[in-house]
């Protein structure tokens, strides 16, 4: 009972009083703001804007896909193109996009905090964000680089794209992304509403919790990487230039020990947004809460042991290769415990079908997909015949786009009330989210199929054989963007012309609940106290 | 506004903050997973000179002996005494001595010009010698992987050296603090924090040291 | 509360700590003249990770402080670990050198590769 009069306190004392947009006016309350929601906000624009890049070449590379050889490019601005896709999605969406914009908007909220620990170093990382972005469209305007996202040796220390500029733009990127997840877990630590234990947090934080760990101890090693690419192109050290001695392979080394725990840094995001979303919407508590969050520390920590299963046809030793596909089918056990407890979750609960919940759905069925293929990709004898297929990136596309990117519209779907006061059309989400299933599905189901044929990823031609196939997902991807811009159009227009929102428009019993929506400047107005469990509903939904 | 919020909090204390050991804890955990990043962002120059000395073993025998160990000993005990005076500096600060934190942040300071100074001798020698890194190397060479060597010598120590650089302009901004009298013994995070960095300098000299000059 | 936060160490202390570390360079110098054959990174390594454990428990005030902070600083040692270490079993199980021009030049009598030291000054007596 206590909470509900906390939450009621929390919500009547500030009527009258101006929300966190409204406190402060004109650009530069917002250019120079150390509010975390705000800067929230912030990264959420310009995610978004990334998102949008990322995914008009996406669509200008399935376009040229549609028949083999050229369509409307040639094979150089292909190159470019799919590159730039890859870069532009992975270091400026998908690894900021949970975290830094809807992470930032409610890890606080949810911890019972009033911002993050280090406020300025928050603002400080969204700069240094924007400041790597500019260098990352600054080589798509001085010869877009065309040497995949991955950056490979020796192709990269000799091609005559702008390599620098970029991975100048992805080493400063990683800043941003350090100091992200380095805040992230001091305000987890220090920050936490009295009598919130760990027991007690959200499994929104714990997710957090995790994918700042990985961001942490990872991407330094990124950073030197890229820092020695670029020492590569500019003195010709030779470290990975075989003509000069170097190996090859241990930039791959060097690149997949923090690609690939970066991938868990993209999908634990996910998974955390998932784990609030199917309790709320069930209308029951999670199902093994600590199984859930452990194994989310899990993910964590096994992911940095299994970089070498990307390299299983590069010159990789067999004996390491066995190593990293053992190790690689560890991984799928604490992904395997989540997908089990969403479900043993949504058991015998009220299911209620919103908008947040559909993406949740869509999610758990995307993910299995993807992670399951994944596990096919670690094995080894099954990698030889697939590395370097479509089926490869079908896999990872179910991963990030099917996991993170279904898991990130689910989330900001949630907590857009929250963090607008506006109500979407839900007649409108829910007939965007069934394009995008339906267009994510077309594109790169076939891609599956494509794959275990022999299509080579990254290739500008095709047999005439694969062309159906080929065609069939590029117009799976128009369904997939008209599914988008239909979701950035109904989002936008809800600012405008969007209901008010309630509170606690969905029933939720975590702290961001108990306050208006939009929330005041300064979250909270008590102090709140953590006197129950996040999913224990029994108390305030009586619907 | 809030009950909470506002009451008795000092100068020093941020408001999302309830109290100064929560503060002082968060901004050290900041300070030690900053350090993590650092370390690691290391570890990729020390395996890539792991592995490229053990393809060019006798490479490297070559390029080591092409470096100055009287002068690295020389700067690992500048690096050691400046070590000392940073800790001095905290411990100053800890018990609110300011004319004795600004000098030892002084001492610090003259230390690690000294450390600069001397790499600008080491390195114009290897410049005009041109053992340089890369396509750049001119010097003479038995080994054909000696320019590898000197490629990682000058990445490595250039990193630290950076770093160096920049512990340098932390220990002006807390000196500055510290003459305008922010710190003493219940606020002194800021110094203690450029300390932690300072001796993560040092550290990473001491891993450095004995690898590029003393080995084998 | 404040008493247990804030440690403050005698200046002795410090300047004890300080002599370890001069002490322990002169050893590292002193033992760099040694010949221990395969042992000789090992012995450097051992020397200098004395030198930063006690840079990290005394000046950098670890003995004294929270257990979050102990774990960060162990846990970036584990991860650095396991990136020499994954690294080093694909390095050293690998059957062929990468191809290089000296590979080219003079062809590595490629067992001597995975024999350490030894091996590997036998590698130079055949390039030589």
């Amino acid at each position: 009972m206590a909470a509900k009069v906390d939450a009621i306190s929390n919500v009547e004392m500030q009527v009258g009083e101006e929300s966190y947009l409204t406190a402060k006016k004109g650009l530069k309350s917002w250019l120079f703001t150390l509010d975390h929601k705000r800067i929230g906000i912030m990264y959420l624009g310009s995610v978004m804007f990334a998102f949008l890049l990322g995914g008009l070449m996406a669509l200008l590379v399935r376009l040229e896909l549609l028949t083999p050889g050229k369509t409307i490019v040639g094979p150089k601005t292909y190159n470019q193109l799919f590159t730039l896709h890859g870069a532009i999605m992975v270091f400026l969406f998908i690894i900021p996009s949970i975290p830094a914009s809807l992470g930032n908007f409610v890890l606080p909220l949810l911890l019972g905090a009033k911002d993050v620990a280090f406020p300025r170093l928050n603002l400080a990382s969204y700069y240094i964000y924007v400041f790597g972005a500019i260098f990352c469209v600054y080589s798509i305007i001085a010869g877009a680089v065309d040497t995949g996202w991955t950056f490979y040796t020796p192709y990269s220390s000799t091609t005559d794209t702008s390599v620098i500029s970029m991975t100048l733009g992805v080493f400063i990127l990683g800043f941003s992304s350090i100091f992200t997840g380095l805040n992230f877990i001091a305000t987890i630590h220090k920050l936490r509403a009295p009598g919130m234990t760990w027991s007690k947090m959200p499994l929104f934080c714990w997710g957090i919790y995790a994918t700042s760990v990985i961001q942490v101890m990872a991407t330094p090693v990124l950073g030197i990487t890229l820092l020695l690419l670029v020492m590569e192109r500019a003195l010709g050290v030779g470290i990975f230039d075989p003509q000069l001695g170097g190996d090859p392979v241990l930039f791959q080394h060097f690149f997949w020990f923090y690609s690939h725990p970066a991938v868990y840094i993209m999908i634990l995001p996910g998974m955390a947004i998932i784990s609030e979303i199917i309790p709320v919407f069930s209308r029951k508590t999670i199902f093994g809460y600590r199984a859930i969050a452990l194994s989310s520390v899990a993910i964590a920590i096994i992911g940095f042991l299994v970089w070498g299963h990307h390299m299983f046809t590069s010159g990789q030793s067999e004996l390491a290769t066995m190593i990293f596909s053992m190790l690689t089918f560890l991984v799928a056990i604490p992904s395997g415990i989540k997908v089990f407890n969403w479900v043993a979750t949504m058991y015998k609960g009220r299911i209620v079908l919103r908008a947040p919940m559909l993406y949740a759905l869509s999610f758990l069925f995307l993910f299995t997909i993807g992670g399951l293929t994944g596990i096919f990709l670690g094995a080894i004898a099954v990698d030889i015949h697939l590395h370097d297929t479509y089926f490869v990136v079908a896999h990872f596309h179910y991963v990030m786009m099917g996991g993170t990117a279904m898991a990130f519209f689910g989330g900001l779907h949630y907590w857009w009330p929250k963090m607008t006061g506006k109500m979407y059309s839900e007649k409108l989400a829910k007939i965007a989210w069934a394009i995008t299933f339906i267009g994510f599905n077309m594109t790169f189901l076939t891609q599956f199929a494509l794959g275990s044929q022999g299509m080579p990823r990254r290739y500008y031609n095709y047999l005439d054989q694969f062309q159906p196939l080929h065609a069939f997902s590029s117009v799976g991807s128009w369904f997939l963007g008209l599914g988008f811009l239909l979701m950035v159009l109904y989002l936008l227009a809800s600012l405008r012309s969007g209901e008010k929102a309630q509170a606690n428009p969905w029933g939720g019993a975590t702290f961001e609940w108990t306050i208006s929506s939009p929330p005041p400047e300064h979250n909270f107005h008590h102090q709140p106290v953590a006197k129950r469990g996040p999913y224990e509903y029994s108390v305030e939904v009586g619907r | 506004m809030s009950e909470l919020a506002h009451k008795g909090h000092p100068e020093y204390l941020q408001h999302h903050f309830a109290e100064a050991a929560q503060q002082e804890d968060a901004s050290k955990i900041g300070m030690w997973l900053f350090l993590a990043t650092e370390v690691l962002l290391f570890s990729g120059l020390f395996l890539a000179f792991a592995v490229m000395r053990q393809y060019h073993y006798e490479a490297f025998r070559e390029g080591h002996h092409h470096l100055n160990k009287t002068l690295g000993v020389v700067n690992t005990l500048v690096l050691i005494c400046s070590s000392l005076t940073m800790a001095l500096g905290v411990r100053a600060a800890q018990t609110s001595r300011k004319q004795q934190l600004i000098n030892y942040l002084v001492a610090t300071l003259l230390f690690a010009a000294t450390f600069l100074v001397i790499k600008y001798f080491e390195y114009s020698h290897k410049i005009h010698e041109g053992l340089l890194p890369g396509r750049y190397f001119t010097g003479e060479m038995h080994e054909p992987a000696v320019p590898l060597f000197f490629g990682l010598y000058f990445l490595m120590t250039g990193l630290h050296g950076l770093h160096v650089v920049a512990g340098m302009i932390a220990i002006g901004w807390v000196l500055w603090r510290g003459i305008k009298g922010h710190f003493h013994s219940e606020y002194y995070t800021p110094v203690e924090n450029v300390g932690l960095y300072w001796h993560l300098v040092d550290l990473i000299w001491i891993y450095l040291f004995p690898l590029l000059y003393l080995l084998p | 509360m404040s008493e247990h936060r804030h440690h403050i160490m005698p200046v002795k202390g410090y300047l004890a700590v300080w002599a370890g570390l001069v002490v322990l360079t002169a050893v590292t110098v002193w033992v760099s003249y040694f010949n221990f054959g395969m042992l000789n990174v090992a012995v450097a390594i051992i020397v200098a990770t004395i030198k930063a454990a006690l840079v990290c428990l005394y000046f950098m005030h670890l003995k004294y402080d929270t257990l979050f902070n102990r774990v960060i600083l162990l846990s970036t040692i584990v991860f650095v670990a396991l990136f020499m270490g994954f690294t080093f079993i694909d390095i050293n199980s690998r059957v062929k050198v990468e191809p290089s021009q000296f590979s080219d030049n003079s062809p590595l009598p490629l067992p001597a590769k995975f024999r350490g030291e030894e091996g590997k000054k036998e590698a130079g007596a055949v390039k030589n």
